[in-house]
């Protein structure tokens, strides 16, 4: 066995053994395994929602971006932290009402808000067809960093599978409180490797960050600003702001918030979160290194830029480290998707269906979808191929579409309507899965627009869809709904 | 939510800063602690924003204080719909 694959064993047994034990002393109902009995302080909710937050992505794809695109990698340190001014003022609202009515997953939001469970049936199938391929990708990251790191002593297919079985086994067994475990390793590595990775790099191959941009300003001119088209600041802005708002419409994001013990949990967190996002600046240092040291990575293997660079400097157990802080990365939002996913489809689907369905059979079916959810998701992120492409990249405009209709259920009484919302929900998805089919761009819409309208990234095209259709169906349907009341429960 | 709360206002300022601080630092050949210019930008907001929200949470902090038991208002009748 060599060092690194000792190292990525031991912290996934540890992982693991810490989500197995989180367990005790806890009865396994629906309220425990989803929600945690709603008990969680400050340190485990923002181990929660930093778990989920700094997944695969932070690791692979924010090196990536930093190490093909350059300026253009910027907008993901910066959306984060308008997200998290938004979430000073959301989430306490949010937690208020979940509490107040004992709801367990998103789509119970709208539910209950709402007062449909269609609404909810919709929703959760939004959910779903965002998490599944999140769910894959964070596998199929997984597989590329344990088998890199490894130094291919464990293969991919492997990788996910052992994986598989972990998630499987401590979702079913610990529920959120497994997640929130494993998330305390994971975060204390990967700070320590992102940071140290930033700080090391830089230093050892540039002698000093400054040094580093000049040479990187000299070989690629132009490389740290935004280009006049394409990647423009006018992409930037839209797609900073789109991603803001879309954030915590993530259907496991949102309920982790259920787990809170108090609203002020989300007030102190938004103070700290914004601090822990600076942990990106050091994952594009990283990937600014790899650009003169480890150069001509593209496509598919630009991923690789961050673990190629660690590879060609460290011996191999130091190696092991990153790897194990990209495991982690991938097992606790993994397991936050699995649990969620199995949630909503035990609850706002199943039961939605079979109303009569008491809270025990749900809780025990939701448990049993979990290993079911995750074979789909592994075999997918072996044999899926490119299919799932146009899904990955669809499934944040999916989650954003939930926006204006949440945003407008948070007056006591909703501001929209029933129809209003189901429509508009529907409206924003037909045009994400329109303008994703068809490959349309606005330029090629309007080629005679100017750049700065013309870069704006095309989500906003159905985001603004949305909007309007919720806000004109709801005012044609205000009158009749409020005469009508609640009778649809 | 009282209506005198209007230091909540004050949330907007870094998500602005950043957006429109973009254009313009935007290609600026200078260096701010070893960062390029729009990159230490970027940095700076990301750090108002925590410090914003921490001044904003104060603020409240001391309000509800001052207003002694500033309990979250109770909703309408109307509103008190049962999720089952």
């Amino acid at each position: 066995m060599n060092p690194a694959l000792l190292v990525i064993a031991v912290f996934h047994a540890l992982a693991l053994g810490l989500a197995l034990l989180a367990r005790r002393r806890h009865t396994m109902n629906l309220e425990e395994w989803t929600v945690g009995a709603r008990g969680f302080g400050s340190l485990f909710v923002f181990l929660l929602m930093a778990g989920e937050i700094y997944a695969t992505f932070t690791f692979l794809g924010g090196s990536r971006w930093a190490y093909g695109r350059g300026a253009p990698a910027f907008y993901i340190l910066c959306y984060g932290a308008i997200a998290y001014a938004i979430s000073y003022f959301l989430l306490p609202v949010v937690w208020r009402y979940a509490t107040r009515h004992h709801l367990h997953s998103q789509a119970d939001f709208f539910v209950s808000k709402y007062r449909s469970r269609g609404l909810g049936i919709v929703v959760s199938l939004v959910s779903v067809a965002a998490i599944l391929p999140y769910l894959v990708l964070q596998l199929k990251g997984l597989g590329i960093i344990v088998s890199e790191t490894s130094y291919g002593s464990i293969t991919v297919r492997s990788a996910v599978w052992i994986s598989v079985v972990a998630l499987v086994a401590y979702v079913v067994i610990s529920g959120v409180r497994g997640s929130a475990w494993t998330a305390v390793v994971k975060d204390v590595l990967i700070l320590a490797v992102a940071v140290g990775l930033g700080v090391y790099m830089p230093l050892h191959y540039y002698g000093g960050y400054q040094p580093m941009f000049e040479a990187i300003e000299r070989a690629k001119p132009g490389f740290f600003a935004f280009p006049a088209r394409g990647m423009s600041t006018s992409w930037f802005v839209s797609t900073v702001l789109l991603s803001a708002l879309g954030f915590y419409m993530w259907p496991h994001g949102f309920a982790s918030s259920y787990t809170a013990r108090s609203e002020d949990v989300f007030r102190k967190n938004a103070v700290v979160m914004p601090l822990y996002q600076l942990v990106l600046l050091f994952v594009f240092f990283t990937g600014f290194a790899a650009i003169l040291q480890v150069p001509g990575l593209v496509g598919a293997d630009a991923d690789l830029s961050l673990l190629r660079l660690s590879k060609q400097t460290f011996a191999p157990w130091i190696v092991g480290w990153i790897g194990a802080a990209g495991l982690l990365t991938a097992l606790v939002p993994g397991s936050m998707l699995l649990l969620t996913a199995s949630t909503i489809l035990a609850k706002n689907v199943y039961g939605a269906l079979a109303p009569s369905t008491g809270e025990r059979t749900i809780a025990l079916l939701a448990r049993g979808l979990v290993p079911a959810f995750a074979l789909v998701a592994g075999l997918l992120s072996l044999h899926g191929g490119q299919s799932l492409v146009p899904l990955l990249l669809m499934g944040y405009n999916f989650v954003t579409q939930l926006f204006p209709a949440l945003m407008l259920s948070l007056p006591s009484t909703p501001w929209a309507t029933r129809g209003g919302a189901l429509a508009g929900i529907l409206t924003g998805e037909a045009v994400v899965i329109y303008l994703q089919i068809s490959g349309a761009t606005l330029p090629k819409l309007f080629p005679t627009w100017p750049g700065a309208i013309a870069d704006l990234n095309i989500g906003i095209v159905a985001l603004i869809a949305n909007a309007v259709v919720v806000v004109l169906v709801s005012l044609a349907t205000r009158r009749r709904s409020f005469t009508t009341g609640a009778g649809a429960r | 939510m009282s209506g005198s709360r209007r230091y909540r206002w004050l949330a907007l300022v870094p998500p602005l800063s950043i957006l429109v601080g973009a254009p313009l630092a935007n290609g600026v050949r200078l260096y701010v602690l070893g960062l390029s210019l729009i990159l230490f930008w970027f940095v700076a907001c990301v750090l108002l924003t925590s410090a914003t929200l921490a001044v904003i949470a104060a603020l409240e902090q001391r309000a509800a204080a001052r207003s002694a038991p500033d309990e979250p208002p109770v909703e309408p009748p109307g509103s008190s719909d049962h999720s089952r």
